[in-house]
């Protein structure tokens, strides 16, 4: 199946994780956490979703894969704001991994200049952190240990990044695959 | 509200534990699958190789401590 131009599955999808985001604010300002938690799961599957429209409708462009990385830090840097704003999660450690994603982001620029290539530094352990912030923000809303798992994530995260720092910027960067060289 | 206070927490319980269990037989097997010596020689980037053995221990790590904060949970209401 082909689109045209200005149609593109995937992306769709991807920007309608957007639309989750005013239901979550009023329903966590009204105290209704059962169905904000529901708008932090439906953003969830989306995301899950958008890889997979784009495999299936051979549609994936360079575009959608920062369409979707930018996303994924403004809905959950979204989430995270809002809950340490109503207090279901502590304000320091939600400071320290906005903090760690915004170091992390920069880091990641600055691998991509040293390579001189479009290029990102593919961190499977920051990977799963990601993910299991997705989850922090699930246990905020819901109130499940909401002040244990923001320490444990910030303090992973925070380890990672160390890590990740020296292969980003002291490291010597591998050259580009075949199928990505100029 | 959608359901009871209760069954929410049953909900969120049977998440966490599902993530826990599903995540941790995923990088068991990516652990059994690239830390042997066969497994490593399929790689020839081998900081790419610690990189992947690393991410799925810190993996393990993250899934022992989501389980602490489920027994925590549970143990105190």
């Amino acid at each position: 199946m082909t689109f045209g131009p200005y149609v593109n599955p995937a992306n769709a999808i991807t920007a309608s994780r957007y639309l989750t985001l005013p239901p979550f604010w009023y329903w966590l300002d009204s105290g209704d956490y059962q169905l904000a938690t529901l708008m932090v799961i439906v953003c969830g599957v989306l995301d899950l979703f958008d890889g997979a429209v784009a495999r299936a409708f051979n549609c994936s462009s360079g575009f959608g894969e920062l369409l979707d990385a930018i996303t994924d830090a403004l809905c959950y840097g979204y989430f995270l704001v809002l809950l340490a704003f109503y207090d279901r999660l502590p304000a320091v450690p939600v400071a320290g991994i906005l903090g760690v994603g915004v170091v992390n982001a920069g880091f990641r620029a600055v691998y991509a200049r040293r390579a001189g290539r479009a290029t990102n530094y593919r961190s499977y352990a920051m990977e799963r952190l990601v993910a299991y912030t997705a989850y922090l923000i699930g246990f905020g809303v819901a109130g499940f240990e909401p002040v244990y798992f923001a320490w444990v994530t910030f303090a992973a995260m925070a380890l990672v990044l160390i890590h990740d720092t020296k292969r980003m910027l002291i490291d010597p960067v591998p050259p580009a695959p075949a199928a990505e060289a100029p | 509200m959608i359901v009871s206070h209760l069954h929410f927490m049953y909900f969120v319980t049977a998440c966490a534990v599902g993530i826990c269990i599903g995540w941790g037989a995923r990088d068991v097997y990516l652990l059994a699958k690239h830390l042997p010596r066969a497994g490593r020689a399929r790689w020839t980037d081998q900081r790419a190789w610690r990189d992947q053995i690393f991410g799925s221990l810190v993996g393990l790590g993250i899934i022992a401590l989501g389980l602490v904060g489920v027994v925590r949970y549970w143990s105190s209401h």
